[in-house]
């Protein structure tokens, strides 16, 4: 799932229909959101919304960005969600998926080193 | 894992760590709670532990100023204002105290700076502290860990180590702090780690409520 541009409450609504059909047979998803420039406050609360809605189906999430704002949008998105990570390369996010550890279990392990 | 309310117990025991902070920093961390809320007083008091360790250890590393320069940054990578300006500025008034001049990393340009590709914030900071500078080198090799590049950094794995700390830090941070206006960001560092006329003129030098730009 891609967005860009300007990231609103409509593009949070896209991608969350994207999602449905995406996650039917898949229970890992990847959100693309490097090329996104800006993004609104609703737009965020989209995410954020979009976000409970994988996590209630219990999908696990790999969010890409590529610049500050729009990675602190994510992790907003993601707080309290053990199944969902901030990534930044595609790499990443395909690691990710195919981990099995949780987010919160992992940062905490990679801190001890 | 949810996100709980705090219990009595919880609030009261918060209230007693803003007081004991307040009197040794100066400020409260406005985050703190949230960790809390998410991991638990234990796991709080386990990630505080832990992270307390990777701060000392990148002290004893690379120094307080070019330490506090990195956990800035790995802050600003994150989009978390607390955390970037607040180090960056803790680095700067440190080297300012120490030398009279700051980094050329001026923590009012955080908020422009979040809006730009890693990429090119990567080049712009090493840029600042110039191209061939050990705080250079720090920074390439942070934007390394994140984007999981090579890099022939001696300390990698203590780096590593503060990425992943730093983001355990901003999954709570960021949820209070992501508007944050730089201005309210105090420096943070122990009340005695800076004395008040190094503030007050680094305060001078660059004051908190001018606009700037690049």
């Amino acid at each position: 799932m891609r967005a860009s541009g300007v990231f609103d409450e409509n593009a949070a609504s896209s991608l969350r229909a994207a999602a449905n059909k995406a996650a039917e047979n898949n229970l890992g998803v990847i959100v693309d959101i490097r090329l996104v420039k800006e993004m609104t406050v609703l737009g965020r609360a989209g995410l954020r919304d979009l976000q409970n809605w994988m996590n209630a189906q219990g999908h696990r999430t790999a969010y890409i960005t590529r610049s500050p704002q729009i990675r602190g949008a994510v992790l907003m998105a993601i707080h309290g969600h053990e199944t969902a990570k901030a990534c930044q390369t595609e790499a990443q996010a395909l690691g990710w998926l195919e981990a099995s550890r949780d987010r919160y279990e992992l940062e905490l392990a990679g801190i001890k080193g | 894992m949810n996100v709980q309310d705090l219990s009595w117990f919880q609030r009261m025991a918060l209230r007693m760590m803003g007081s004991f902070e307040r009197r040794t920093y100066g400020y409260q961390t406005p985050f703190v709670a949230e960790l809390v809320r998410t991991h638990g007083m234990g796991g709080m008091f386990g990630i505080g532990r832990a992270i307390t360790k990777v701060v000392n250890d990148l002290d004893k590393a690379f120094g307080t100023e070019p330490a506090n320069l990195l956990l800035g940054i790995l802050g600003l990578w994150n989009g978390c204002s607390w955390c970037s300006v607040g180090h960056i500025r803790a680095a700067n008034l440190l080297r300012f105290a120490r030398t009279g001049e700051p980094y050329a990393i001026d923590e009012r340009k955080v908020p422009e700076w979040k809006t730009m590709d890693f990429d090119a914030l990567e080049d712009h900071l090493v840029e600042l502290v110039g191209r061939d500078s050990d705080e250079a080198r720090l920074i390439r090799a942070a934007a390394a860990i994140q984007d999981d590049r090579e890099t022939d950094f001696p300390e990698r794995e203590l780096v590593q180590r503060a990425v992943h700390a730093w983001a355990l830090v901003n999954d709570c941070s960021i949820t209070l702090t992501y508007d944050l206006d730089p201005a309210v960001v105090p420096a943070l560092l122990p009340k005695d780690a800076a004395d008040q006329d190094a503030r007050d003129r680094y305060l001078a030098l660059r004051p908190l409520d001018e606009v700037i730009g690049d």
